[in-house]
């Protein structure tokens, strides 16, 4: 008798346990599902036709059929509609600018838009709108000084056709096209070494200025510039009828081996409509939100890749946060964060193992069950303060060899595996999505040479791909709303097959930068002829990869 | 139960491979159903022939030795449309005869239309059939006759 209660006991719990685990998988995890599967597997348009020697076109499924790629922000001019520039945006932000602020590096407290607005006009207006040349910019914009400079260069990009150049060294060589030098401290002065001549003006973004001797008439310090601003709530900017300013260039970036880069405001506009359509129904960009640029990202070297991102956070009314160093504990609450992938995988594991309770593990344990079941939760995120309002972060990875990229070698060099080994795989990134609480967006960047992200992963996705593909590709994401791309055959690596979707990657769209030097230009030209036919498309030398059966792009580690 | 087991003592489901590295190799591309996208450049009547709209979702149709892509209009040329014979075909002859017949048309293993006989009216009426192609649709490349097939 006892035995028969024994077997009723097992079966009862059993079928309890199977019953849950039934009405959890369809009332539960099918309803609050974020992403299909079928969404998944279709993450790009593929066109229906190839050439010989190439993959199909890929675009990002956010792209409707038969639509164009993102190229502004579809702003009215009287009947037509035009891309943008620069100045509409700002000229937007001002019109929110009541509350949202900004945190920089150098600032113990926000610093009003009407401050910065403030002093970029005024110095737009007393120094910019004369000079004869462009603004060579040494400090990176998570300083409050090289925010405003830059600011005031991009006003003056529209107005006068000055141009923001941002460098990442101190030229060792006369760079012609600037006229005036922005360095961030007296030290860095001192190492001009006589190359102070080159220059009609100097500013030193320090306030002190007992270093200014007789012999440099041309140097002043940040005070003596901004000397005499006031606050200034609007920026007024109305388009010219010939759309003219939207085919402007916007600003000039120096990569750290010495190649000079243009880049359009189609560039920045494109980026900008891009970054704000990527957020889904119900997830938009609005005023309440708060992004914190941390990091490698506050780096000379990355400083191109924060003002679309930074500009369409302050277009909704939003606010920005800088911070030189990542650490969870010092954030000022952000809901969006943008950081290094290492760097801030680096920084939860940290955490992770200061907050090792048994309890804690248990919720990672189910934040990780339920996301790889396609449920967004936030139950795992670790009990720091400053990440609870946190609801994307967008991990940033670089290509390899970016130099190789931008030089546009005519030999196309030999696939070489494990030179990526460090990126990470789906698995980390959902161990960042379960500790952070947060969506975890991977982007994968060309930095001197694309104004934003290449390919970047969806929102919604948080599948965790086998480890034999995680061993062997980079998981980059369909390719940005902003470009599409293709890859396509090279004489150098003929293992990889056209036909299974392999080979070296070609973009093409509107956050390319264009070569400023003549024979790296005619070099990208050339290149551009012999892969993509002259129809504008950007081989990619050196990265290679595949198309994924769901539309995603998978690059070579 | 794996869900619960799953929520209970960890773990997680990976999805499937994507990238095809861990599964038998295949040459998809694109669409599912089809054998992978339609490459652009030289066409045979032969190769012509399964882009019909109902062996292949893509329909070409060859005009004056160009061949266009014309799946945009499925309604007229696919499947059950009014000028179904010329999909997968070339149809100079048909359209210089405004004519839908299946006797306009040559089967994938007979030579290519040289259009030699044409009257001058039923040139005209190609040319401007053949602007009006080269408007509209897209060309992938060219028609040319098959060594030991067409010639």
């Amino acid at each position: 008798m006892e035995w028969l209660s024994l077997i009723k006991a097992i079966a009862t719990v059993l079928a309890i346990l199977l019953a849950t685990n039934w009405i959890f998988r369809i009332f539960y995890l099918d309803l609050k599902r974020d992403f299909s599967e079928l969404a998944a597997q279709e993450q790009s348009n593929v066109t229906t036709t190839r050439k010989e020697n190439e993959t199909a076109l890929y675009r990002n499924f956010l792209l409707p059929l038969g639509f164009p790629l993102v190229t502004g922000l579809g702003l009215s001019l009287k009947y037509k509609l035009r891309n943008g520039n620069f100045a509409d945006i700002w000229c937007a932000i001002m019109d929110l600018a009541d509350k949202n602020s900004i945190r920089f590096v150098d600032q113990s407290k926000d610093l009003s838009l009407q401050e910065i607005n403030g002093m970029a006009k005024y110095i737009l207006e007393t120094y910019l709108s004369n000079a004869h040349g462009n603004v060579g910019i040494l400090v990176t914009p998570s300083r409050s000084q090289g925010f405003i400079i830059s600011i005031a260069s991009m006003m003056a990009s529209v107005k006068y056709n000055t141009l923001p150049h941002f460098l990442t060294s101190m030229p060792r060589k006369k760079l012609e096209d600037i006229s005036i030098l922005v360095v961030d401290s007296w030290e860095s002065f001192s190492q001009l070494r006589g190359s102070e001549e080159w220059y009609e003006l100097i500013i030193v973004c320090e306030s002190n200025s007992s270093y200014i001797s007789g012999d440099h008439k041309n140097v002043i310090s940040w005070d003596q510039l901004i000397h005499g601003y006031k606050n200034d709530n609007s920026y007024m900017y109305s388009a010219p009828e010939d759309n003219s300013d939207d085919s402007k260039s916007l600003l000039y970036f120096t990569s750290p081996h010495g190649d000079t880069t243009s880049f359009s405001q189609g560039c920045l506009v494109s980026g900008v409509a891009s970054f704000v359509r990527n957020f889904p129904l119900g997830h938009e960009l609005n005023g309440k939100d708060s992004l914190a640029v941390t990091g490698n990202l506050s780096s000379l070297n990355l400083c191109l890749q924060v003002w679309q991102k930074v500009l369409a956070v302050l277009l909704h009314g939003g606010k920005v946060s800088f911070q030189d160093t990542l650490d969870l504990n010092k954030l000022y609450n952000p809901t969006l964060l943008l950081a290094d992938a290492n760097e801030l995988l680096t920084v939860v594991k940290r955490s992770v193992s200061a907050n090792s309770s048994f309890v804690q593990k248990l919720k990672y344990q189910w934040a990780t069950a339920l996301l790889t079941e396609g449920v967004f939760t936030a139950i795992g995120q670790l009990p720091i303060k400053s990440i609870e309002k946190l609801r994307s972060t967008y991990l940033l990875d670089c290509v390899s060899d970016s130099s190789l990229v931008n030089s546009f070698p005519k030999n196309v060099p030999k696939l070489k595996r494990g030179q990526s080994g460090n990126t990470l795989d789906s698995l980390q990134l959902n161990y960042l999505r379960a500790h952070l609480g947060s969506r975890v967006i991977f982007e994968y960047y060309c930095p001197h040479t694309v104004m934003g992200p290449i390919a970047h992963t969806n929102f919604y996705d948080y599948r965790i791909l086998p480890p034999r593909v995680s061993a062997n590709f980079i998981f980059c994401g369909p390719i940005s709303t902003t470009l599409e791309g293709k890859l396509v055959q090279t004489k150098e690596n003929s293992e990889l097959d056209v036909t299974r979707r392999q080979g070296m990657l070609c973009i093409r769209g509107f956050t390319i930068g264009k070569p400023v030097e003549p024979a790296r230009l005619e070099k990208a030209r050339e290149l551009s002829g012999e892969f993509g036919g002259g129809e504008g498309w950007m081989p990619m030398v050196g990265i290679f990869g595949l198309w994924g059966q769901d539309g995603c792009l998978y690059l070579y580690k | 139960m794996s869900f619960l087991m799953k929520l209970v003592f960890g773990g997680y489901n990976t999805s499937e491979d994507p990238t095809g590295v861990t599964e038998a190799p295949s040459a998809d591309q694109g669409s599912k159903n089809n054998d992978g996208p339609v490459v652009e450049g030289k066409f045979y009547p032969r190769t012509l022939y399964k882009y019909n709209g109902h062996d292949h979702e893509s329909i070409l149709i060859a005009v004056k030795g160009k061949v266009f892509d014309c799946s945009q209009s499925r309604q007229f040329y696919g499947p059950s449309g009014p000028y179904t014979s010329f999909a997968g075909h070339d149809a100079s002859r048909g359209l210089a005869l405004n004519s839908f017949d299946m006797e306009t048309v040559r089967g994938w293993d007979q030579p290519i239309d040289t259009l030699e006989d044409l009257t001058p009216q039923e040139q005209e009426s190609l040319d401007s059939w053949y602007e009006f192609f080269e408007s509209k649709y897209p060309c992938l490349g060219t028609l040319e006759p098959e060594p030991g097939v067409n010639v």
